[in-house]
């Protein structure tokens, strides 16, 4: 048997069928455009071996997106295969739109129409007929419900269709498709014998767009998937299961004593190399609940309508609505977040990712509860809250004036709006399952590394010799050059530079590095009260301790949400996003603390010249861009026609 | 009467009458998802100030921007 290309309009089911042909776990949606490249895989398909490719959705033969160009040219470069185009039951007069283009390029085909247990007025037999290829009835979640098209797989000849209006076609698209179009309102009158239902227009469908209702909804939907994920469920499967991981280090301590292996080697295997791991596991309970709860949004069609819903809101920042969900999400954490903006278009997925690191994560609230113990003990819920909004405005500031000086026009947005369709547990515990592996898949050998270049610079000298005491290693010896840097910041002591250090491994360091440098155990309060003390090996003095929050609030997100980062955008990006974080930090903190220090010091004049070159910057910095966007044709920041002339 | 079908109301139907899709890729897609000429169309909602509307054509429900909407002239 020839190769099977399974082809079709988005959210047909395509996935879905694959899943079921070749006993996969690809990830498949409710959600247009969730697969967007070429799967292939080999099927035993009646006792034959044969390869069994899903392409991602299209609507006809003419590209429009980059996945529908993948698929057309693996279409075109495969005449011979066998296809089975998938049609959505509930849609047929579209989807038979890209029925007749592959019939009329005289492709192979078996029409598998999909959801058919949800309509039950289509004769598909009189459909068969007219079209004279094999129409088989399908669900492609049920394997037996597959049967039929396998049976009808083997027996497929090759022969040209003869389709009545084929001496009509000019090669115009247009008229091409109102020719067709004309042909498929003749099949449908002929084969539906009633009225099909339309969807997306359920009850459900009118609380969801309410305009009182839609966005309480969305937060209390939000708030559960929070619940769920960062709260009491999430933390006792991370405790459970870092319960495991620390029985597993202990019966590998064990046997690396019992070989007696030299100390630093001891130490890089289990503070470097297994400590590294651990990490990774840390992650895997709320990575796993996290694309649980997405995976049963994203199935149940909420996604779809939500994107709809905040389209207009965020597109005045140059986001569409689908970047919703990352955003919110962002503020549990970057690295799940930055995971769940696969399945934007390229741009916005730039734009998202950019904004994202100034949600503030979950693993910085211990920092500012630290913090604010020490400093701000009666106005700790203001200064959290504060910090939060900061963050919130300026990454939105930051976005917007990306966004207008940007030369992109904003892509249009059309978007079908799937039916909603409970999903079953098996298959969303299946995608979570998927999406879990292609995590520890994707990043968990960089962070391994980077918990390995840690240990490096954490526990080797500069001559390279291993050493217990942290004063002689190279992270504090960098450290007590860079700290320098941080003079201007109100922060320049080296601890604390350690300490923002590791945070970029992960922000859930600072306070254990903190509590080291000072000695004070894991006491919370003693560690706070050690922070005020200029005894300390660390401490702050109020404007010093403002500028550390905000700090800590907007630099680099930790590695593995930037190896997420070079992962899902690109390297450069990710590079940049470190980059770019960091001077928004220096120049923000920098800011706040000459404001406070003035402030405090009653220097109201050196406080309005400080705000006055920051404002003159901003000018110059803007004007900047916007002269380098200028079309020197039509003499627009943004050109219309599209003739840009340097 | 002819008007944008950004600014048909919510629940109103309409034929379509013309398309101004000067980007051929766009125009391409529209004729795909059965925006074309002659074929009617209801408006199902629109978000606030209709800078976002759902619209059903041929028994599917389609999400599009104003932007995109203003390009479909309908006739009440």
């Amino acid at each position: 048997m020839n190769n099977i290309i399974l082809v079709g309009n988005p959210n047909t089911g395509k996935t879905t069928l694959f899943n079921t042909l070749t006993k996969s776990n690809n990830h498949v949606g409710n959600w247009h455009g969730v697969t967007v490249d070429v799967s292939e895989k080999l099927a035993d398909i009646r006792g034959e071996k044969c390869k069994i490719c899903d392409l991602p959705g299209i609507y006809s033969l003419n590209s429009y997106t980059p996945e529908e160009e993948v698929a057309i040219k693996y279409l075109n470069a495969h005449k011979g295969d066998l296809i089975v185009n998938i049609c959505d039951a509930n849609n047929l007069q579209r989807n038979l739109q890209l029925t007749l283009q592959l019939l009329e390029m005289g492709h192979r085909i078996v029409v598998a129409v999909n959801m058919a247990n949800e309509v039950k007025n289509i004769n598909y037999s009189k459909l068969a007929s007219t079209l004279k290829v094999p129409v088989i009835p399908i669900d492609a979640r049920k394997k037996k419900s597959v049967a039929g098209l396998l049976e009808s797989l083997n027996n497929i000849q090759h022969q040209q269709v003869y389709l009545p209006y084929i001496n009509k076609l000019t090669g115009k698209i247009e008229e091409d498709i109102l020719s067709r179009y004309s042909f498929i309102d003749k099949i449908v009158s002929e084969v539906i014998t009633s009225e099909l239902k339309t969807y997306g227009t359920s009850r459900i469908d009118k609380v969801l767009y309410n305009k009182f209702l839609a966005v309480p909804i969305f937060l209390l939907v939000m708030l559960t998937v929070f619940i769920i994920t960062f709260g009491a469920i999430g933390q006792n499967f991370s405790i459970l299961i870092e319960g495991w991981f620390a029985k597993l280090v202990d019966v590998v301590s064990d046997f690396l004593i019992k070989l007696n292996i030299s100390p630093w080697a001891y130490s890089l295997l289990v503070q470097g190399v297994i400590g590294g791991m651990g990490s990774v596991v840390s992650f895997l309970p709320q990575i796993v609940l996290l694309f649980m709860c997405m995976n049963f949004l994203e199935d149940l069609g909420y996604l779809s309508r939500v994107a709809f819903m905040f389209d207009n809101s965020l597109k005045k920042i140059g986001l569409t609505g689908k970047s919703v969900f990352s955003l919110v999400l962002g503020f549990g954490c970057t690295t799940t977040a930055m995971l769940t903006t696969t399945g934007l278009d390229k741009r916005t997925q730039k734009r998202t990712a950019m904004l994202l690191p100034f949600a503030s994560c979950s693993a910085k609230l211990p920092v500012y509860a630290l913090i604010c113990a020490a400093f701000f003990a009666k106005n700790k819920v203001l200064v959290v809250f504060s910090l939060y909004l900061f963050g919130v405005i300026l990454g939105l500031i930051i976005t917007a004036i990306t966004n207008k000086l940007s030369k992109q026009k904003s892509s249009p947005f059309i978007m079908e709006i799937p039916p909603i369709r409970v999903p079953t547990l098996s298959k969303t515990l299946k995608n979570a399952k998927t999406n879990a592996f292609n995590f520890v898949k994707r990043v968990g050998g960089t962070l391994v590394v980077c918990s390995v270049v840690v240990w490096v610079l954490s526990n080797l000298t500069f001559g390279f010799k291993y050493t217990v005491n942290p004063e002689e290693s190279i992270l504090c010896g960098l450290a007590k050059y860079i700290a320098v840097l941080f003079k201007p910041l109100g922060f320049g002591n080296t601890w604390a530079v350690v300490a923002l250090l590791v945070g970029i491994v992960a922000k859930e360091m600072v306070v254990s590095c903190l509590s080291i440098a000072n000695g004070v155990g894991a006491s919370l309060e003693a560690l706070a009260a050690s922070l005020t003390l200029t005894t300390s090996a660390v401490s702050f003095t109020t404007a010093g301790a403002i500028s550390f929050l905000v700090f800590i609030l907007l630099y680099s997100p930790c590695v593995s949400a930037l190896s997420v980062t070079a992962r899902e955008v690109s390297r450069k990006f990710a590079v940049f996003s470190f980059v770019f974080q960091f001077v928004i930090a220096y120049g923000c903190s920098f800011v706040i603390y000459n404001l406070i220090s003035a402030f405090y010091a009653k220097q109201i004049i050196e406080a309005l010249i400080t705000i006055i070159v920051l404002a003159v910057c901003i000018v110059f910095v803007v004007r900047y861009f916007k002269q380098k966007n200028k079309c020197i044709a039509c003499k627009g920041s943004y050109c219309e026609k599209n003739c840009l002339q340097k | 009467m002819k008007k944008l079908l950004s600014e048909l109301s919510e629940d109103k139907a309409a034929k379509i009458v013309e398309l101004k899709a000067a980007d051929t890729k766009l125009a391409c897609r529209f004729y795909e998802l059965g925006l074309i000429v002659g074929q009617s169309v209801k408006v199902l909602k629109k978000t606030s100030k209709g800078r976002a509307l759902l619209i059903c054509i041929r028994g599917y429900c389609l999400a599009v921007d104003k932007q995109t909407a203003d390009l479909v002239v309908v006739d009440e």
